[in-house]
Formats: structure tokens, C-alpha cells, sequence
């Protein structure tokens, strides 16, 4: 509190924009993802990027209903140049098999991919994970924004 | 699009014709056509899958599935037409080295199929 009794105002230097934010449920899993692709698309995601994106996000909701309790939460926002999302679970959490691997599974192997293709498929991928839950982000950076024509100032 | 399998014989190979996602919602559909179709001593499969729209690890996993099953009866399970972004996680995850169907190896994968015993490259 300073003296002029008025809290400090403390605010991030931007303020995030949320895009999406959803219930998972084992049996939503395609509906969310198609909700996604659309909420993605009017952020201006497209193409392959948009493609690779919600192919990365489907896997973390996959990992959710497969391995991590079957529900949970899927939040999207714009960062700057970027979109995040994080999808947030209560499950057990994932071994230590799951984390620091980067190599691709060999060709032909059943299983392993869902982490593999998040990471391959976004820009970034952080995960915390613990007996109480994970929580996985990934982001994907935008466009270039060309910017609006403006008016030659008379 | 909801995803749907046509299946149609082409002499002995039965080939299944995917339309709309491969998801973790009907990758069981899908396995549960190609475990009937094993059972059923049909083991030389051709996934066509030109009008898939998605496929992700779950589709993936179905395919590698599908396919050591049908080897295990000594036949095979091959994809063919992968188009856009289907065809980019297949090749990403290596799959097509694995499971491409070739012409050129179709009379390999015959004989595989006619003598499990024999040593195809497929």
C-alpha cells in the first residue's frame, strides 16, 4: 500500500487476450477441436501452421482423456505475436519416460507419438507436470500482420 | 465430415476407402473393420486414404496395428492416395517408409502373403 492509500496497480505489460476457454471431456474431444481450428483461424492461423497447430493441441487433449483422468481444462489466448494454449489436467502425471525426449519413436512403433508430434507441430511446448496434474503450453507464432493502408494525409 | 469406411475387393485385397477424421473418436471403428476383416482370413489390406481429411496418433497407432496383425496371418496392410496434411504427419512420423503401398512391391507383398514362411521386403 503506498501512502496515497491507493494499491499499487499491477498489471502484465500486455494484457492476454483470451481466444477460447473449454471443458474437456472424453467425448468432445473432435467437437473442441474443431471449435479450436475455427477460433485459430479468426486469430489469423492458416494454412499448414493452422493445421500443424491443431493437429499439436488434439494430442494434448488426446493425452488428457488417454492418461490424464479424462477431464480437464483447454484455455487459448493471444500473446503478441503469438497464440498460446495450455491444456491442464488432474491426472497422475507423466513419467519421466514422457519427459526430455525429443528423438522421434522408430517408425512402425504403437504408441509415444502424441508428445512427440505437440512439440513437432508448435513453435514451443512447456510442460509441468506432477502427482497432481499436468499442464502442457504450446504456442504458435502468427503471421506477419500486414498493416492497414492508411489514408495519405492531406 | 464424419468419418466412414468403404470397403470394396480388388481379387484377393480388401480395399478400404476412409472418408472424413481419424481421431481418437473412430480410430476403433476402424480397428474393429480390420480385426473383423483378419478374422475373417482377409489379411492383404489397402487403406485408401485420399478423402481423409485428418489423421492424428491415434490414426497412426490404428495403422501400425492393423498392420502387424494382418503380418502375424501372414498378410499386410498398406496406405495409398495421402493427400495434404494427412500425408505430412505420415511422412513426419516415418510411416510412409513403413506402410507406403508401391506397385513395384505388390507381387513381394503376394508372395509374402501366399508363403508366410517367405522372406518379402515388404
Amino acid at each position: 500500500m503506498g501512502e496515497s492509500g491507493q494499491a499499487p496497480r499491477i498489471a502484465p505489460l500486455v494484457a492476454p487476450s483470451p481466444l477460447l476457454t473449454e471443458a474437456i471431456d472424453p467425448d468432445r474431444v473432435t467437437e473442441l477441436r474443431h471449435i479450436l481450428a475455427e477460433r485459430l483461424h479468426a486469430a489469423g492461423l492458416i494454412g499448414q501452421p493452422l493445421d500443424d497447430f491443431v493437429l499439436a493441441v488434439n494430442e494434448l487433449l488426446t493425452n488428457v482423456v488417454r492418461h490424464g483422468g479424462g477431464s480437464g481444462r483447454l484455455q487459448v489466448w493471444r500473446d503478441g505475436p503469438a497464440v498460446a494454449c495450455e491444456v491442464s489436467d488432474r491426472g497422475p502425471g507423466l513419467g519421466a519416460e514422457h519427459l526430455g525426449r525429443h528423438d522421434r519413436p522408430a517408425p512402425g512403433t504403437v504408441g509415444g507419438w502424441g508428445l512427440w508430434l505437440a512439440n513437432r507441430l508448435s513453435d514451443s511446448m512447456a510442460v509441468w507436470t506432477s502427482p497432481a496434474g499436468t499442464t502442457v503450453r504450446l504456442t504458435a507464432t502468427l503471421p506477419q500482420q500486414v498493416p492497414a493502408a492508411r489514408d495519405p494525409i492531406e | 465430415m464424419a468419418f466412414a469406411i468403404r470397403e470394396r475387393r480388388q481379387d484377393v485385397v480388401a480395399v478400404l476407402a476412409l472418408t472424413g477424421e481419424l481421431d481418437m473418436a473412430s480410430a476403433p471403428v476402424f480397428q474393429e473393420h480390420v480385426d473383423a476383416l483378419v478374422a475373417a482370413g482377409k489379411v492383404q489390406i489397402l487403406v485408401d486414404v485420399a478423402e481423409l481429411s485428418f489423421c492424428d496418433s491415434a490414426g497412426l497407432n490404428a495403422f501400425i496395428r492393423g498392420d502387424r496383425l494382418s503380418a502375424a496371418e501372414g498378410g499386410w496392410l498398406r496406405l495409398t492416395g495421402a493427400q495434404g496434411h494427412v500425408a505430412r504427419v505420415i511422412e513426419l512420423s516415418g510411416l510412409h517408409e513403413v506402410l507406403t503401398y508401391r506397385p513395384e512391391d505388390d507381387e513381394a507383398l503376394r508372395q509374402r502373403a501366399a508363403d508366410p514362411n517367405s522372406l518379402g521386403s515388404g
